[in-house]
């Protein structure tokens, strides 16, 4: 039995925007356990991506708590939180935000040389990861260089390759064909079979919903479903 | 080390802009290398002529005679103080003077005229009135009631190579004093509104005319290097250890000179100092645009563990690799033009009299401080312009940061 990785309590996020208030999140309790493969979806404006942020303490909750590895994060601040995120959450984003002047090598060897990893270490979990996700040979390129689906493979690249507690990822297929998309949500599904990662989605693409372990559906920024499949 | 990887390649990514801002700053460089390696060109060209020419860069005088010159106040035994001076470091020559006020008539022309008594081998070790004698010949080294005047005296007074004048003034003792030269050398224009009152003889007859036996009024000392000026001040007045005497550098002997041209250099720095201004805006305006392009990269860098103050480092180091840069050519092309200008210089169209001295020529000098200075300016200004923006991508939320696009 895996135990929880990230505990969300009772967490409401009250946005203010021209004086009018906006409920993005009411009252949100969840856990992730590790090795899940869970996938947060909901219509727009339900919470989903308010609660991905809060879950990696991108944004902080008006009320509730969130834990990772025990500890928590809604009152971390600063370089204090810089260095949670940079050892325990791995990020794959949307538009893959990779840096624009690092090579594909490069970009995923950031958070090793911020964590100041040695260079052999380095070299070793690069190759490594390289290999797992398909774009060997593609090191030296810039990501300006690669197709859309080569970059989202490099960023889940640079996510898992400093081993973090939990990856999040928001809408990591929303920018790319069917296609490339499903190629690379099965190679995700095989690393966190093969690696026991753990995965967190926020979604509205039935083929993360398909492939999700977990799917936790959120509704008017409350959770509405929570399915655990086989 | 990534950060400065980062912080460099992101130089080359906007090349434009980059070459824009790099532009101001080396530009910016150059013009200031170029500005203050003319002004210590033109400056040490014209402490030079103006030390050489006559003032020398120390004179000893008896105590208050700069204050009001007289014929009376004179140093007694000029040789020994010689000795002594010859025995210091940086010294490479000395020579005695003699000067008085007299009327000096030729025909029936009559101007006042300041008769200067000098040792002519002594003086030609020492300054360069020689060499300024523009048609005759200098004063022989043996007494016999020579003159060189300036061309503007000639001019006064009508009178040509091989002319008489005749001088009276008050002697030492209380007599009045006159006696007939020979006119033997006319020197040049170049000495400008000195020129017209120019008047150098043999010492010892200057002496003889005044009554004054072996005293003089003053003894001008040139050093091998007029920045040891001050230093050399203070072993005379050492080795001298007389109460009486006054020694004193070209700076306060040409007070009003030294301040006019102090007064000069100081506008120079408010030039420097508006060019400064107008780079840093310059600068500025780059990194808000970096800034506001970037947003949604900081946001990233943040969210992936980056910490406030290594974003900050990030902003600084891009503009410090762009600043280093932009100096490294600005001060090559600075060190080339002022090359230039102190082999070929720029021939004035007019030539300008300054502190008596007539400039016909604009020099430059590479000096350390032509290199320091301008480099310093540029990055330290670069440095400060980069900090506001460097805070603002610090404390940027990476949840609103990457919302923008």
């Amino acid at each position: 039995m895996h135990e929880d990785v990230l505990k969300v309590q009772d967490v409401s996020r009250i946005y203010s925007t021209d004086g009018l208030k906006v409920n993005a999140l009411r009252s949100v309790s969840l856990s992730i356990k590790g090795s899940e493969f869970t996938a947060i979806a909901g219509p727009s404006g339900s919470g989903k991506t308010t609660l991905l942020n809060i879950m990696s303490g991108l944004d902080t909750p008006t009320s509730g708590s969130v834990m990772l590895g025990g500890k928590p994060i809604n009152t971390m601040k600063g370089s204090e939180l810089s260095d949670f995120r940079r050892d325990h959450i791995g990020f794959i984003f949307q538009s893959y935000n990779l840096i624009p002047v690092l090579s594909v090598k490069e970009n995923i060897e950031y958070i090793m040389l911020l964590q100041g990893i040695g260079e052999g270490e380095r070299r070793t979990r690069v190759a490594s990861i390289l290999k797992q996700v398909g774009i060997e040979g593609m090191e030296d390129r810039l990501p300006r260089q690669l197709s859309g689906g080569q970059q989202q493979r490099v960023a889940v690249a640079r996510a898992m390759v400093s081993n973090p507690d939990i990856i999040l990822a928001d809408e990591p297929t929303a920018n790319l064909d069917s296609a490339t998309g499903a190629s690379l949500l099965d190679m995700m599904r095989e690393l966190n079979e093969a690696r026991g990662m753990t995965f967190v989605f926020s979604t509205h693409d039935t083929m993360i919903m398909d492939r999700a372990r977990r799917l936790v559906i959120l509704k008017d920024g409350k959770v509405a479903k929570d399915e655990v499949r086989k | 080390m990534v950060l400065i990887k980062i912080a460099f390649r992101n130089i080359f990514r906007h090349k434009k802009r980059s070459a824009l801002t790099g532009l101001m700053m080396g530009g910016g460089c150059f013009l200031f290398a170029v500005f203050i390696g003319m002004v210590d060109g033109t400056y040490g060209n014209l402490i030079d002529m103006f030390t050489r020419d006559h003032t020398g860069h120390i004179q000893i005088h008896k105590k208050g005679y700069l204050d009001k010159p007289s014929i009376y106040k004179t140093l007694n035994g000029p040789g020994s103080i010689g000795i002594k001076i010859d025995s210091l470091a940086h010294i490479q020559s000395w020579a005695p003077r003699v000067y008085t006020p007299a009327l000096a008539f030729a025909g029936k022309k009559t101007t006042g005229v300041k008769l200067t008594g000098i040792d002519p081998p002594k003086e030609e070790r020492t300054t360069r009135i020689r060499h300024k004698v523009d048609r005759g010949r200098f004063i022989s080294a043996t007494p016999l009631n020579e003159v060189v005047i300036g061309d503007g005296l000639a001019r006064v007074l009508k009178v040509d190579l091989g002319g008489e004048i005749a001088f009276i003034a008050q002697g030492a003792d209380g007599s009045i004093a006159n006696g007939l030269f020979t006119v033997v050398g006319i020197t040049g224009k170049s000495e400008g509104a000195i020129g017209s009152s120019t008047c150098y003889t043999h010492i010892n007859s200057l002496q003889e005319f005044l009554s004054l036996g072996g005293r003089v009024h003053e003894i001008a000392v040139v050093l091998m290097d007029e920045s040891k000026t001050i230093r050399v001040v203070d072993l005379i007045k050492k080795a001298l250890d007389d109460p009486l005497l006054e020694v004193e550098p070209w700076q306060v002997v040409e007070s009003q000179f030294y301040r006019a041209m102090q007064a000069d250099i100081k506008g120079n720095w408010y030039t420097i100092m508006v060019f400064t201004i107008i780079i840093a805006v310059g600068v500025l305006n780059t990194i808000l645009m970096i800034l506001l392009e970037r947003t949604r990269e900081f946001g990233v860098l943040k969210a992936l563990g980056t910490r406030p103050f290594q974003i900050f480092l990030l902003i600084v180091l891009e503009t410090a690799c762009l600043a280093v840069l932009s100096i490294i050519i600005g001060t090559a092309a600075g060190i080339f033009a002022n090359w230039m200008l102190s082999v070929y210089g720029i021939t004035y169209s007019i030539p300008i009299e300054y502190g008596g001295v007539v400039f016909d020529r604009l020099t430059a000098k590479i000096t350390l401080r032509s290199l320091v200075l301008p480099a310093l300016i540029i990055f330290s200004t670069a440095i400060l312009v980069s900090i506001l923006p460097a805070i603002r991508a610090a404390r940027i939320i990476p949840v609103k940061a990457m919302r923008s696009t």
